[in-house]
């Protein structure tokens, strides 16, 4: 007997004296004294009143749980497969606007290119200085890099 | 004979494009605790000029913007000791040009090079030390 049938037989007085008893003293600890279950019955007893029997209940309960499964089952299908859906959907969406955008930004675009300037050949006119050409580090642009050459003192007017 | 800046002459019918021009720029560049900021000319450059050169500060000396010409050999960056002379070659484009690069201290060669420049993409000299600093040199295409 689980406690939704136990709490069901004490509201209908049919639990045996022992349950009862049980039960009676389990409900007081939790502050539920006898008045509530006074109220309860009196309002049992008021819906056999007014509320008509029903003849065939058991058709009609079956109708009830029916429609619940069904709206569950619904609920689950709506739940699972149409947001996978969707986020699939969006999925793609994502993946092809990160493809487009990529090959815009990433991939270079020959008609656009413009090659840097390059330094050809390089070679020095004097026996004391040395001329090479490199790369800045970042490979961006090339430097003639000179050694060799007479030191100007400070004093001595550049421009 | 060494032809004054004054010289620098419009374009004639090389392929070159009439509206492009060089701009050069001599630099002297040292290392400083708090170096201030650099002049806006530079401001672009530094971040590749410290990389490259070693150095924080870096001071404008003198910069000048020509149009280059074709037959007549054209002096860059005006200078009282550096001169860079520049010799059209044949070729290129309205996005690159081709030059014969030298670099003369006083009435002394030091180097010839041959170069292309593109627009925007600057070609950088390491020159002779300079006092306390070091003198660089830039030379880039702009359209």
């Amino acid at each position: 007997m689980n406690s939704e049938e136990r709490y069901n037989r004490w509201i209908d007085d049919t639990l045996p004296d022992r349950e009862h008893a049980a039960l009676q003293s389990a409900l007081a600890q939790q502050g539920i004294s006898g008045t509530e279950r006074e109220a309860v019955i009196a309002t049992g007893k008021l819906l056999r009143q007014h509320v008509p029997a029903m003849e065939h209940a058991d058709p009609f309960l079956e109708q009830i749980l029916d429609r619940i499964r069904s709206e569950r089952a619904a609920n689950v299908r709506n739940s699972t497969r149409r947001p996978a859906g969707n986020s699939l959907a969006w999925s793609g969406f994502g993946f092809a606007t990160l493809a487009v955008v990529g090959f815009f930004l990433l991939i270079p675009k020959p008609w656009t290119h413009v090659p840097p300037s390059e330094v050809y050949s390089v070679w020095a006119e004097s026996d004391a200085v040395s001329a090479v050409a490199v790369h800045t580090p970042d490979h961006s642009a090339f430097v003639v890099w000179l050694d060799g050459l007479d030191y100007i003192p400070a004093d001595h007017a550049i421009q | 004979m060494l032809v004054t800046p004054g010289n620098l002459s419009a374009l004639d019918a090389t392929g070159v494009a009439p509206s492009t021009k060089l701009w050069s720029a001599l630099v002297v560049a040292t290392n400083q605790r708090n170096p201030p900021a650099p002049p806006p000319a530079l401001a672009p450059y530094v971040p590749v000029l410290t990389r490259t050169f070693g150095y924080n500060r870096f001071d404008l000396i003198n910069e000048r913007l020509a149009v280059p010409g074709h037959n007549d050999d054209r002096w860059l960056v005006p200078s009282t000791e550096l001169f860079l002379q520049l010799q059209p070659r044949p070729g290129g484009d309205s996005h690159r040009a081709f030059y014969l690069v030298r670099l003369f201290q006083k009435d002394r060669p030091l180097f010839a090079s041959e170069i292309g420049l593109a627009d925007g993409s600057p070609l950088y000299i390491r020159g002779p030390l300079w006092g306390q600093g070091q003198l660089l040199l830039i030379l880039e295409r702009r359209p």
